[in-house]
């Protein structure tokens, strides 16, 4: 297992590497001359565009400004924004980022209570009416978007029956009651579409494995169906889930941002949407090179996992 | 979902199939494929939704009441006569900007996946047909770009371009593309493992006439199921990224533009929150159960759910 | 005691009146959902099995065989399945009437089962030993330390050597036969009184059949299980059951003592499929067949079920259905004239085939059709884009054999022997590591291109698996049509003009052109890919196990159908299988594989009848005859082990680590080739050194 643990790590070396070369791609992204863009486009004066240019080196060649980037990157230099605010770009994600990740490891929470019980439920029963009203929820639970749920559940819980703080944020060092109340909601809008996903995963995953000829060996034993269900199947249909679950991880990252905006969650969502207007470069990548990087190591969690689950891949 | 049907599950079938040990089920022609999804009755309303909403869509001038951007002294007002579904913050009829929305949202859907497609099938042909180290190297990029989570990659994209509704397809797809590569990468895999393609090499079919005559028919099916999919995903981040004003600037009508108007009178007026809103959620479920529909005829769980 | 004595001498023991019969099942009535509504897929089977017996339910798929077993074991899928009519009693319990829990503490500890896939049957996530613990535990209550030492227990005795580590393993480490071997413990962990197996065989090599079948019949002895033995094949029948049960389209048709079906079959299916196993005709003769196929469960006949396809039915054989009649001594038949007519016995059928072979002179040319020499192929293991390959697997290692126009080369061999990478070397498929293959003396290997595709028309391809050798999405023109519009730019009318040829030559009708595979059998996909093989008109076709899929009934229509093909058309064949009694009936000369090499090649005759090398020797001996008298007092070799992994192949002799007569010299120095005076060429140290045996079959070795 420590062996297999190293491997998986020593092989994220060059993934992370390609990463922060896409995520300094970016720059190339820019329509045009970028220095002149970055500056406020036709409106610069020559001078703007000059210092934008010199600030952010553009003058030089890619691979030379990618290198520069990457090694005040490894040193947790990101920059500073390009407009507003003597903060660098690392402070301003190490004030945020605490926040929106206790917001999608919440999220992921409701997601696994909604959608694992959900998962068994049809995925043991299938063709059931149980299963079949699951499925029509989980269908709606991933076709609705959650920004209209939790503008929905804000309607519902905060403006007609005041049962919950409509928006804002307490630190839960600060507050911590006020903390949850704050994070009920988009907790719950943010996980209902992830849970939904995760069911429908385990489902389909349940069902497979229910087929497996190993199964029908329990059975032939003589084992209790509880054991074979909880035990002997869900420790296979688990491999599957995982990885949707890593996945989901990804989804709730990038749905916290717009659910932040909506409940005035001063997280990394409210740092970045802040910078769009002014494409503010090294805002914009230093969020995406930071929640990639989160993304990465859930992922090779979940990689490890599986290690755990499948003796098979473990021995590869 | 893999709902077992019936049909299907002839113990002769499965004991010959056992015996062989493969899943009859695994390859279809397509006329059985085509029969059973419309036995699928949820898939075939779906579909015809979806049929009606295109037509909307491209006939909007004719078919929505007003015109989009007309104004009319009531503003945030329910449902009336005159206004089915009332109007919005500033007096316009919410139906008719929800028509002509439609073409917004459907048009960046099909753009979404349009684009996502024609980078995503020859790399994954090529990944998955040649093998060695260009599957290696492709693969790996695809593996870096998998690690952005979706919505934030689209963001940071669709802000550098400029906002515009091709802009923000052309983000949305670069997020589509990996998922794409890996399924048509792995169908590609389990193909080529097929005797008919060995035994099609055995009688000098060179590399083009296998793709084109083998491998592609087969890769078809299980990519429509994903294109059904991703449309209805595409859709959602679409709105999405227009609720954050990214894709189509106002006036013009999308559906996620409405909702960010409503959201401001959210304490006041909360009804125009509600046609936009509906309309994306079914429009996406629609795209869902129409590829539930097509997975189901394909067989039983030929591929994994990828969201 | 007494019990186990009686087993031994194969006699049933008698129910007494104060015992309860073990099993009774009666009138077993089996449903399944079908498009529009409950078809019956088992009908008015009845059967019963006595302490300690063994009982064979024998029939092709689709007869409803393994659905029975499954009722027995309260295992068929609700909600697309049930038992609608019929008892099952169990020492006298009804099984029907218990409720879920009550059936559950039943399977596994009164009654047990083991399946055909040993490789999926077996729980990957978990190990060996915690799967037979708890399985101990779900009927014992016994504790954790105790079901490990159980599992320990139950692994030696079914032969696991160092059962003490091993048990600590998961699935993925064992070899298939380990795997049927712990299949087997975990099954008797709690000492069934009835042992259910489900063509445990038939997965598995012929080697390691006779290992499994061996063990299975000591265990037996031991533990006086009774078994309920479900197989296609009759000569594993012959080998280990008392009685046997034959089914055909959801019906027992014939049940009696394996001795009195061998000696009079009663019913002509029964004799149907004894005389169309390629072990009853004589070689390169044509093989008996039963025309037609099984119907489906929607499509039964009114009357008798097999009427359609008997050669002795009579008009009022399909009027209506037909009762299971008990005829004399215990045996019992589904047929109306079972009195009148005489079926043959296996005796009579089996003599036919060895009243001399008459294999058809052949004018051997001078000059061979394909020539191999020196044939190596190499697949490096492990490695990735950038890590090197850690080493390779020997999967064939120097393999020579020439092949005369119109003559048939028999290539036998296990899993791992290589088999199926020389049929793919020689067309092309894969590239060689290293030798020749020369075809009318052109070497093919190093060619490219244009020149590489003109050799190849000479030489084409028939797989083993008929379900995926054909596009789902192409029809049967466009698959048969495709080397025509590659080769010749025939399209349109004039392609299919000429696919209908093809398709009449191999027995289809014109008129399945347009139609998609799908709708087809196996046995008629099959002859779809010999058309395809032929458009180019070969001269040399390479047979890769194209008959292994099949039913028997099916098989024996292929053989014929390339035995036909090739007087028509003139054909060579490189006929590759791993059933020796098929490649017999068919080939001129047989070349024996083991490890990646051929130890030995030879006239057919000679090397299936009087081996000259050990293990060709064991292979003979493990294949079951269909005659109990014989098979029940043949000499027998069970080899011991597995087949080596061919990524570590033994040095030496590769098969001196199962090899019964092994000499110090084997396991050092590569054996030499030995001809002998009737043709056959042996690479073994026993006819060139330690007691010499100079080019003699190897039984006449002292014992």
């Amino acid at each position: 297992m420590g062996s297999f643990i190293l491997r998986r790590v020593l092989a994220l070396i060059p993934l992370l590497l390609l990463i922060t070369f896409i995520v300094y791609a970016l720059v190339l992204v820019i329509p045009g001359d970028p220095a002149r863009t970055l500056a406020g486009g036709t409106k610069a004066t020559p001078q703007a565009v000059q210092a934008m240019r010199l600030r952010l080196h553009l003058n030089e060649p890619i691979y030379q400004q990618y290198w520069r980037w990457l090694t005040q990157a490894l040193q947790g230099n990101l920059g500073k924004p390009l407009f507003g605010g003597s903060q660098t770009v690392a402070e301003g994600i190490r004030t945020r980022f605490p926040v929106t990740l206790s917001l999608a490891v919440g999220a992921m929470f409701v997601a696994l209570v909604i959608g694992v019980p959900a998962g068994i439920i049809s995925g043991i029963r299938a063709g059931s009416w149980q299963d079949r009203s699951t499925t029509f929820g989980t269908s709606l639970g991933i076709a609705v978007p959650d920004f209209w749920l939790a503008m929905m559940l804000v309607v519902v819980f905060a403006v007609k029956t005041h049962l919950l703080p409509a928006t804002g944020y307490v630190s839960i060092t600060k507050d911590p009651l006020g903390w949850l109340q704050d994070m009920i909601l988009p907790c719950l809008a943010l996980g209902v579409a992830g849970g939904a996903s995760i069911a429908r995963q385990l489902r389909g995953a349940l069902i497979d494995v229910l087929d497996q000829d190993y199964i029908r060996t329990a059975r032939s034993m003589g084992l209790k169906n509880r054991k074979i269900i909880g035990v002997y199947a869900l420790k296979n249909a688990a491999t599957p889930v995982l990885t949707v679950i890593g996945l989901q991880f990804a989804y709730l990252l990038g749905g916290t941002f717009i659910i932040e905006q909506i409940f005035s969650i001063p997280g990394l969502g409210s740092y970045i949407l802040g910078a769009i207007d002014t494409k503010d470069l090294p805002v914009i990548q230093g969020v995406v090179l930071v929640t990639a990087v989160i993304f990465v190591f859930v992922n090779l969690v979940v990689d490890i996992s599986y290690g755990y689950l499948s003796p098979k891949v473990r021995a590869q | 979902m893999p709902i077992p049907q019936g049909g299907l599950n002839l113990p002769i079938g499965e004991e010959e199939a056992h015996e062989l040990g493969r899943d009859p089920e695994k390859l279809e022609s397509g006329g059985r494929f085509w029969a059973r999804f419309l036995k699928t009755r949820s898939a075939v309303i779906a579909l015809g939704f979806i049929t009606v909403l295109i037509l909307c869509a491209v006939f909007a001038r004719w078919v929505a009441p007003y015109p989009p951007n007309k104004i009319f002294p009531q503003f945030n007002t329910g449902p009336s006569s005159a206004h089915w579904l009332g109007t919005d913050s500033v007096g316009r009829d919410i139906l008719s900007r929800i028509i002509f929305g439609a073409r917004v949202s459907l048009q960046a859907s099909f753009q979404i996946v349009t684009l996502a497609l024609i980078v995503a099938l020859p790399i994954g042909l090529i990944a998955g047909y040649s093998g060695g180290w260009k599957d290696g190297v492709l693969m790996r990029i695809m593996d870096a770009m998998f690690a952005f989570p979706p919505l934030i990659l689209a963001l940071a994209v669709a802000s550098l371009l400029g906002k515009s509704l091709f802009n923000e397809s052309v983000a949305i797809a670069i997020v589509f593309v990996p998922g794409f590569v890996r399924l048509i990468r792995g169908q590609v895999l389990a193909i080529r493992e097929e005797t008919f393609i060995e035994a099609s090499r055995s009688v000098g079919a060179s590399d083009t006439r296998m793709i084109r005559k083998h491998v592609l028919p087969n890769v078809a099916s299980p990519l429509i199921v994903q294109v059904a999919l991703a449309l209805g995903y595409g859709l959602l981040a679409e709105a999405g990224l227009s609720f954050l004003g990214l894709g189509v600037q106002p006036p013009q009508a999308s559906w996620g533009g409405m909702l960010s108007d409503a959201y401001n009178y959210i304490f006041s007026d909360a009804w125009g929150l509600i046609p936009p809103g509906v309309a994306i959620a079914v429009t996406v479920l629609s795209f869902n159960l129409i590829a539930d529909g097509l997975r189901d005829a394909l067989g039983r769980e030929r591929f994994r759910e990828e969201k | 005691m007494t019990d186990a004595a009686s087993i031994a001498g194969r006699v049933p023991v008698v129910a007494t009146t104060t015992e309860p019969r073990l099993l009774a099942v009666d009138s077993l009535r089996v449903e399944f959902a079908g498009p529009a509504g409950w078809l019956p897929v088992v009908e008015d089977v009845s059967f019963t099995i006595e302490r300690g017996e063994t009982l064979g339910i024998v029939g092709e798929s689709g007869s409803g065989k393994t659905v029975s077993s499954l009722a027995v074991m309260g295992l068929i899928p609700k909600g697309n399945g049930r038992v609608a009519e019929g008892t099952i009693e169990f020492e006298g319990r009804n099984l029907l009437e218990l409720d879920a829990d009550a059936m559950r503490r039943v399977r596994g500890d009164e009654i047990s089962m083991i399946f055909q896939e040993p490789m999926t049957s077996l729980n990957p996530a978990f190990t060996i030993g915690k799967q037979i613990s708890d399985a101990v535990r779900a009927h014992r209550g016994v504790s954790r330390s105790a079901g490990r030492k159980r599992a320990v227990e139950m692994l030696d005795r079914v032969g696991i050597p160092d059962a003490d580590k091993r048990v600590d393993q998961y699935p993925h480490e064992f070899s298939g036969g380990m795997r049927q071997r712990a299949m087997i413990a975990m099954a008797l962990s709690c000492d069934p009184k009835l042992l259910i197996a489900d063509e445990p065989t038939t997965a598995l090599d012929v080697t390691v059949q006779a290992q499994i079948l061996d063990l299975m019949r000591s265990l037996q002895e031991e533990m006086g299980t009774a078994i309920l033995f479900v197989t296609h094949d009759f000569g594993v029948v012959a080998d280990i059951c008392d009685r046997v049960a034959i089914m055909y389209a959801g019906q027992i048709v014939e049940q009696a003592s394996v001795a009195a079906v061998f000696a009079r079959p009663r019913h002509p299916y029964s004799e149907g499929l004894l005389v169309s196993m390629p072990q009853a005709a004589r070689a390169g003769e044509r093989l008996t067949v039963i025309p037609g196929q099984v119907p489906a469960p929607g499509a039964i006949p009114v009357g008798c079920r097999f009427q359609p396809r008997c050669s002795y039915a009579e008009p009022e054989c399909g009027d209506v259905p037909v009762e299971l009649v008990t005829i004399a001594d215990g045996s019992s038949a589904r047929c109306l004239r079972s009195e009148v007519v005489q079926l043959r016995s296996a005796a009579e059928v089996l003599s036919l085939a060895t009243s001399g072979g008459e294999r058809g002179e052949r004018e051997v040319s001078p000059e061979p059709l394909l020539a191999v020499t020196g044939l190596v192929k190499h697949f490096p293991v492990g490695g990735g884009v950038i890590r090197r390959a850690q080493g390779s697997v020997r999967a064939v290692d120097g393999v020579d054999f020439s092949i005369s126009p119109g003559e048939t080369l028999g290539l036998v061999g296990e899993s791992g022997s290589g088999k199926s990478t020389v049929a793919r070397l020689v067309v092309g498929l894969l590239p060689a590591t290293a030798g020749s293959v020369a075809i009318n003396g052109e070497e093919t290997l190093t060619l490219k291109g244009k020149s590489m595709r003109d050799a190849r028309r000479h030489m084409q391809i028939v797989f083993q698996d008929p379900y995926s050798s054909l596009d789902p999405r192409a029809t049967i023109g466009d698959s048969v049509g495709e080397p025509l519009e590659i080769y010749e730019n025939l399209r349109g009318r004039k392609r299919d003009e000429r696919v209908a040829e093809l398709l009449q030559l191999v027995g289809l009708g014109s008129h399945v052109l347009r139609r998609q595979p799908h709708e087809f059998s196996g046995g008629q996909r099959q002859r779809v890919a010999v058309a395809r093989a032929l458009a180019l008109e070969p001269r040399l076709l390479v047979c890769d196990e194209p008959v292994s899929a099949l039913d028997v009934s099916t098989q024996s229509q292929v053989i014929n159908l390339l035995g036909d093909l090739q007087e028509r058309l003139g054909l060579a064949y490189l006929f590759i299988a791993h059933d020796l009694s098929v490649v017999e009936h068919i080939s001129h000369r047989i070349a024996v594989m083991y490890l990646g090499r051929i130890v030995e090649i030879g006239p057919a005759d000679e090397v299936a009848r009087r081996p000259r090398h050990p293990y060709t020797e064991a292979l003979v001996s493990a294949i079951p005859t269909p005659d109990p008298d014989v098979q029940r007092t043949r000499k027998r070799i069970v080899l011991q082990g597995d087949i080596p992994s061919p990524a570590n192949p033994p040095s030496g002799c590769r098969f001196h680590t199962r090899c019964p007569y092994v000499m110090d010299v084997c396991r050092h120095e590569d054996p030499p080739a030995y001809e002998t005076e009737v043709g056959t060429t042996v690479y073994c140290h026993l006819h060139t050194s330690g007691p010499v045996l100079g080019g003699k079959p190897v039984s006449l070795i002292p014992t």
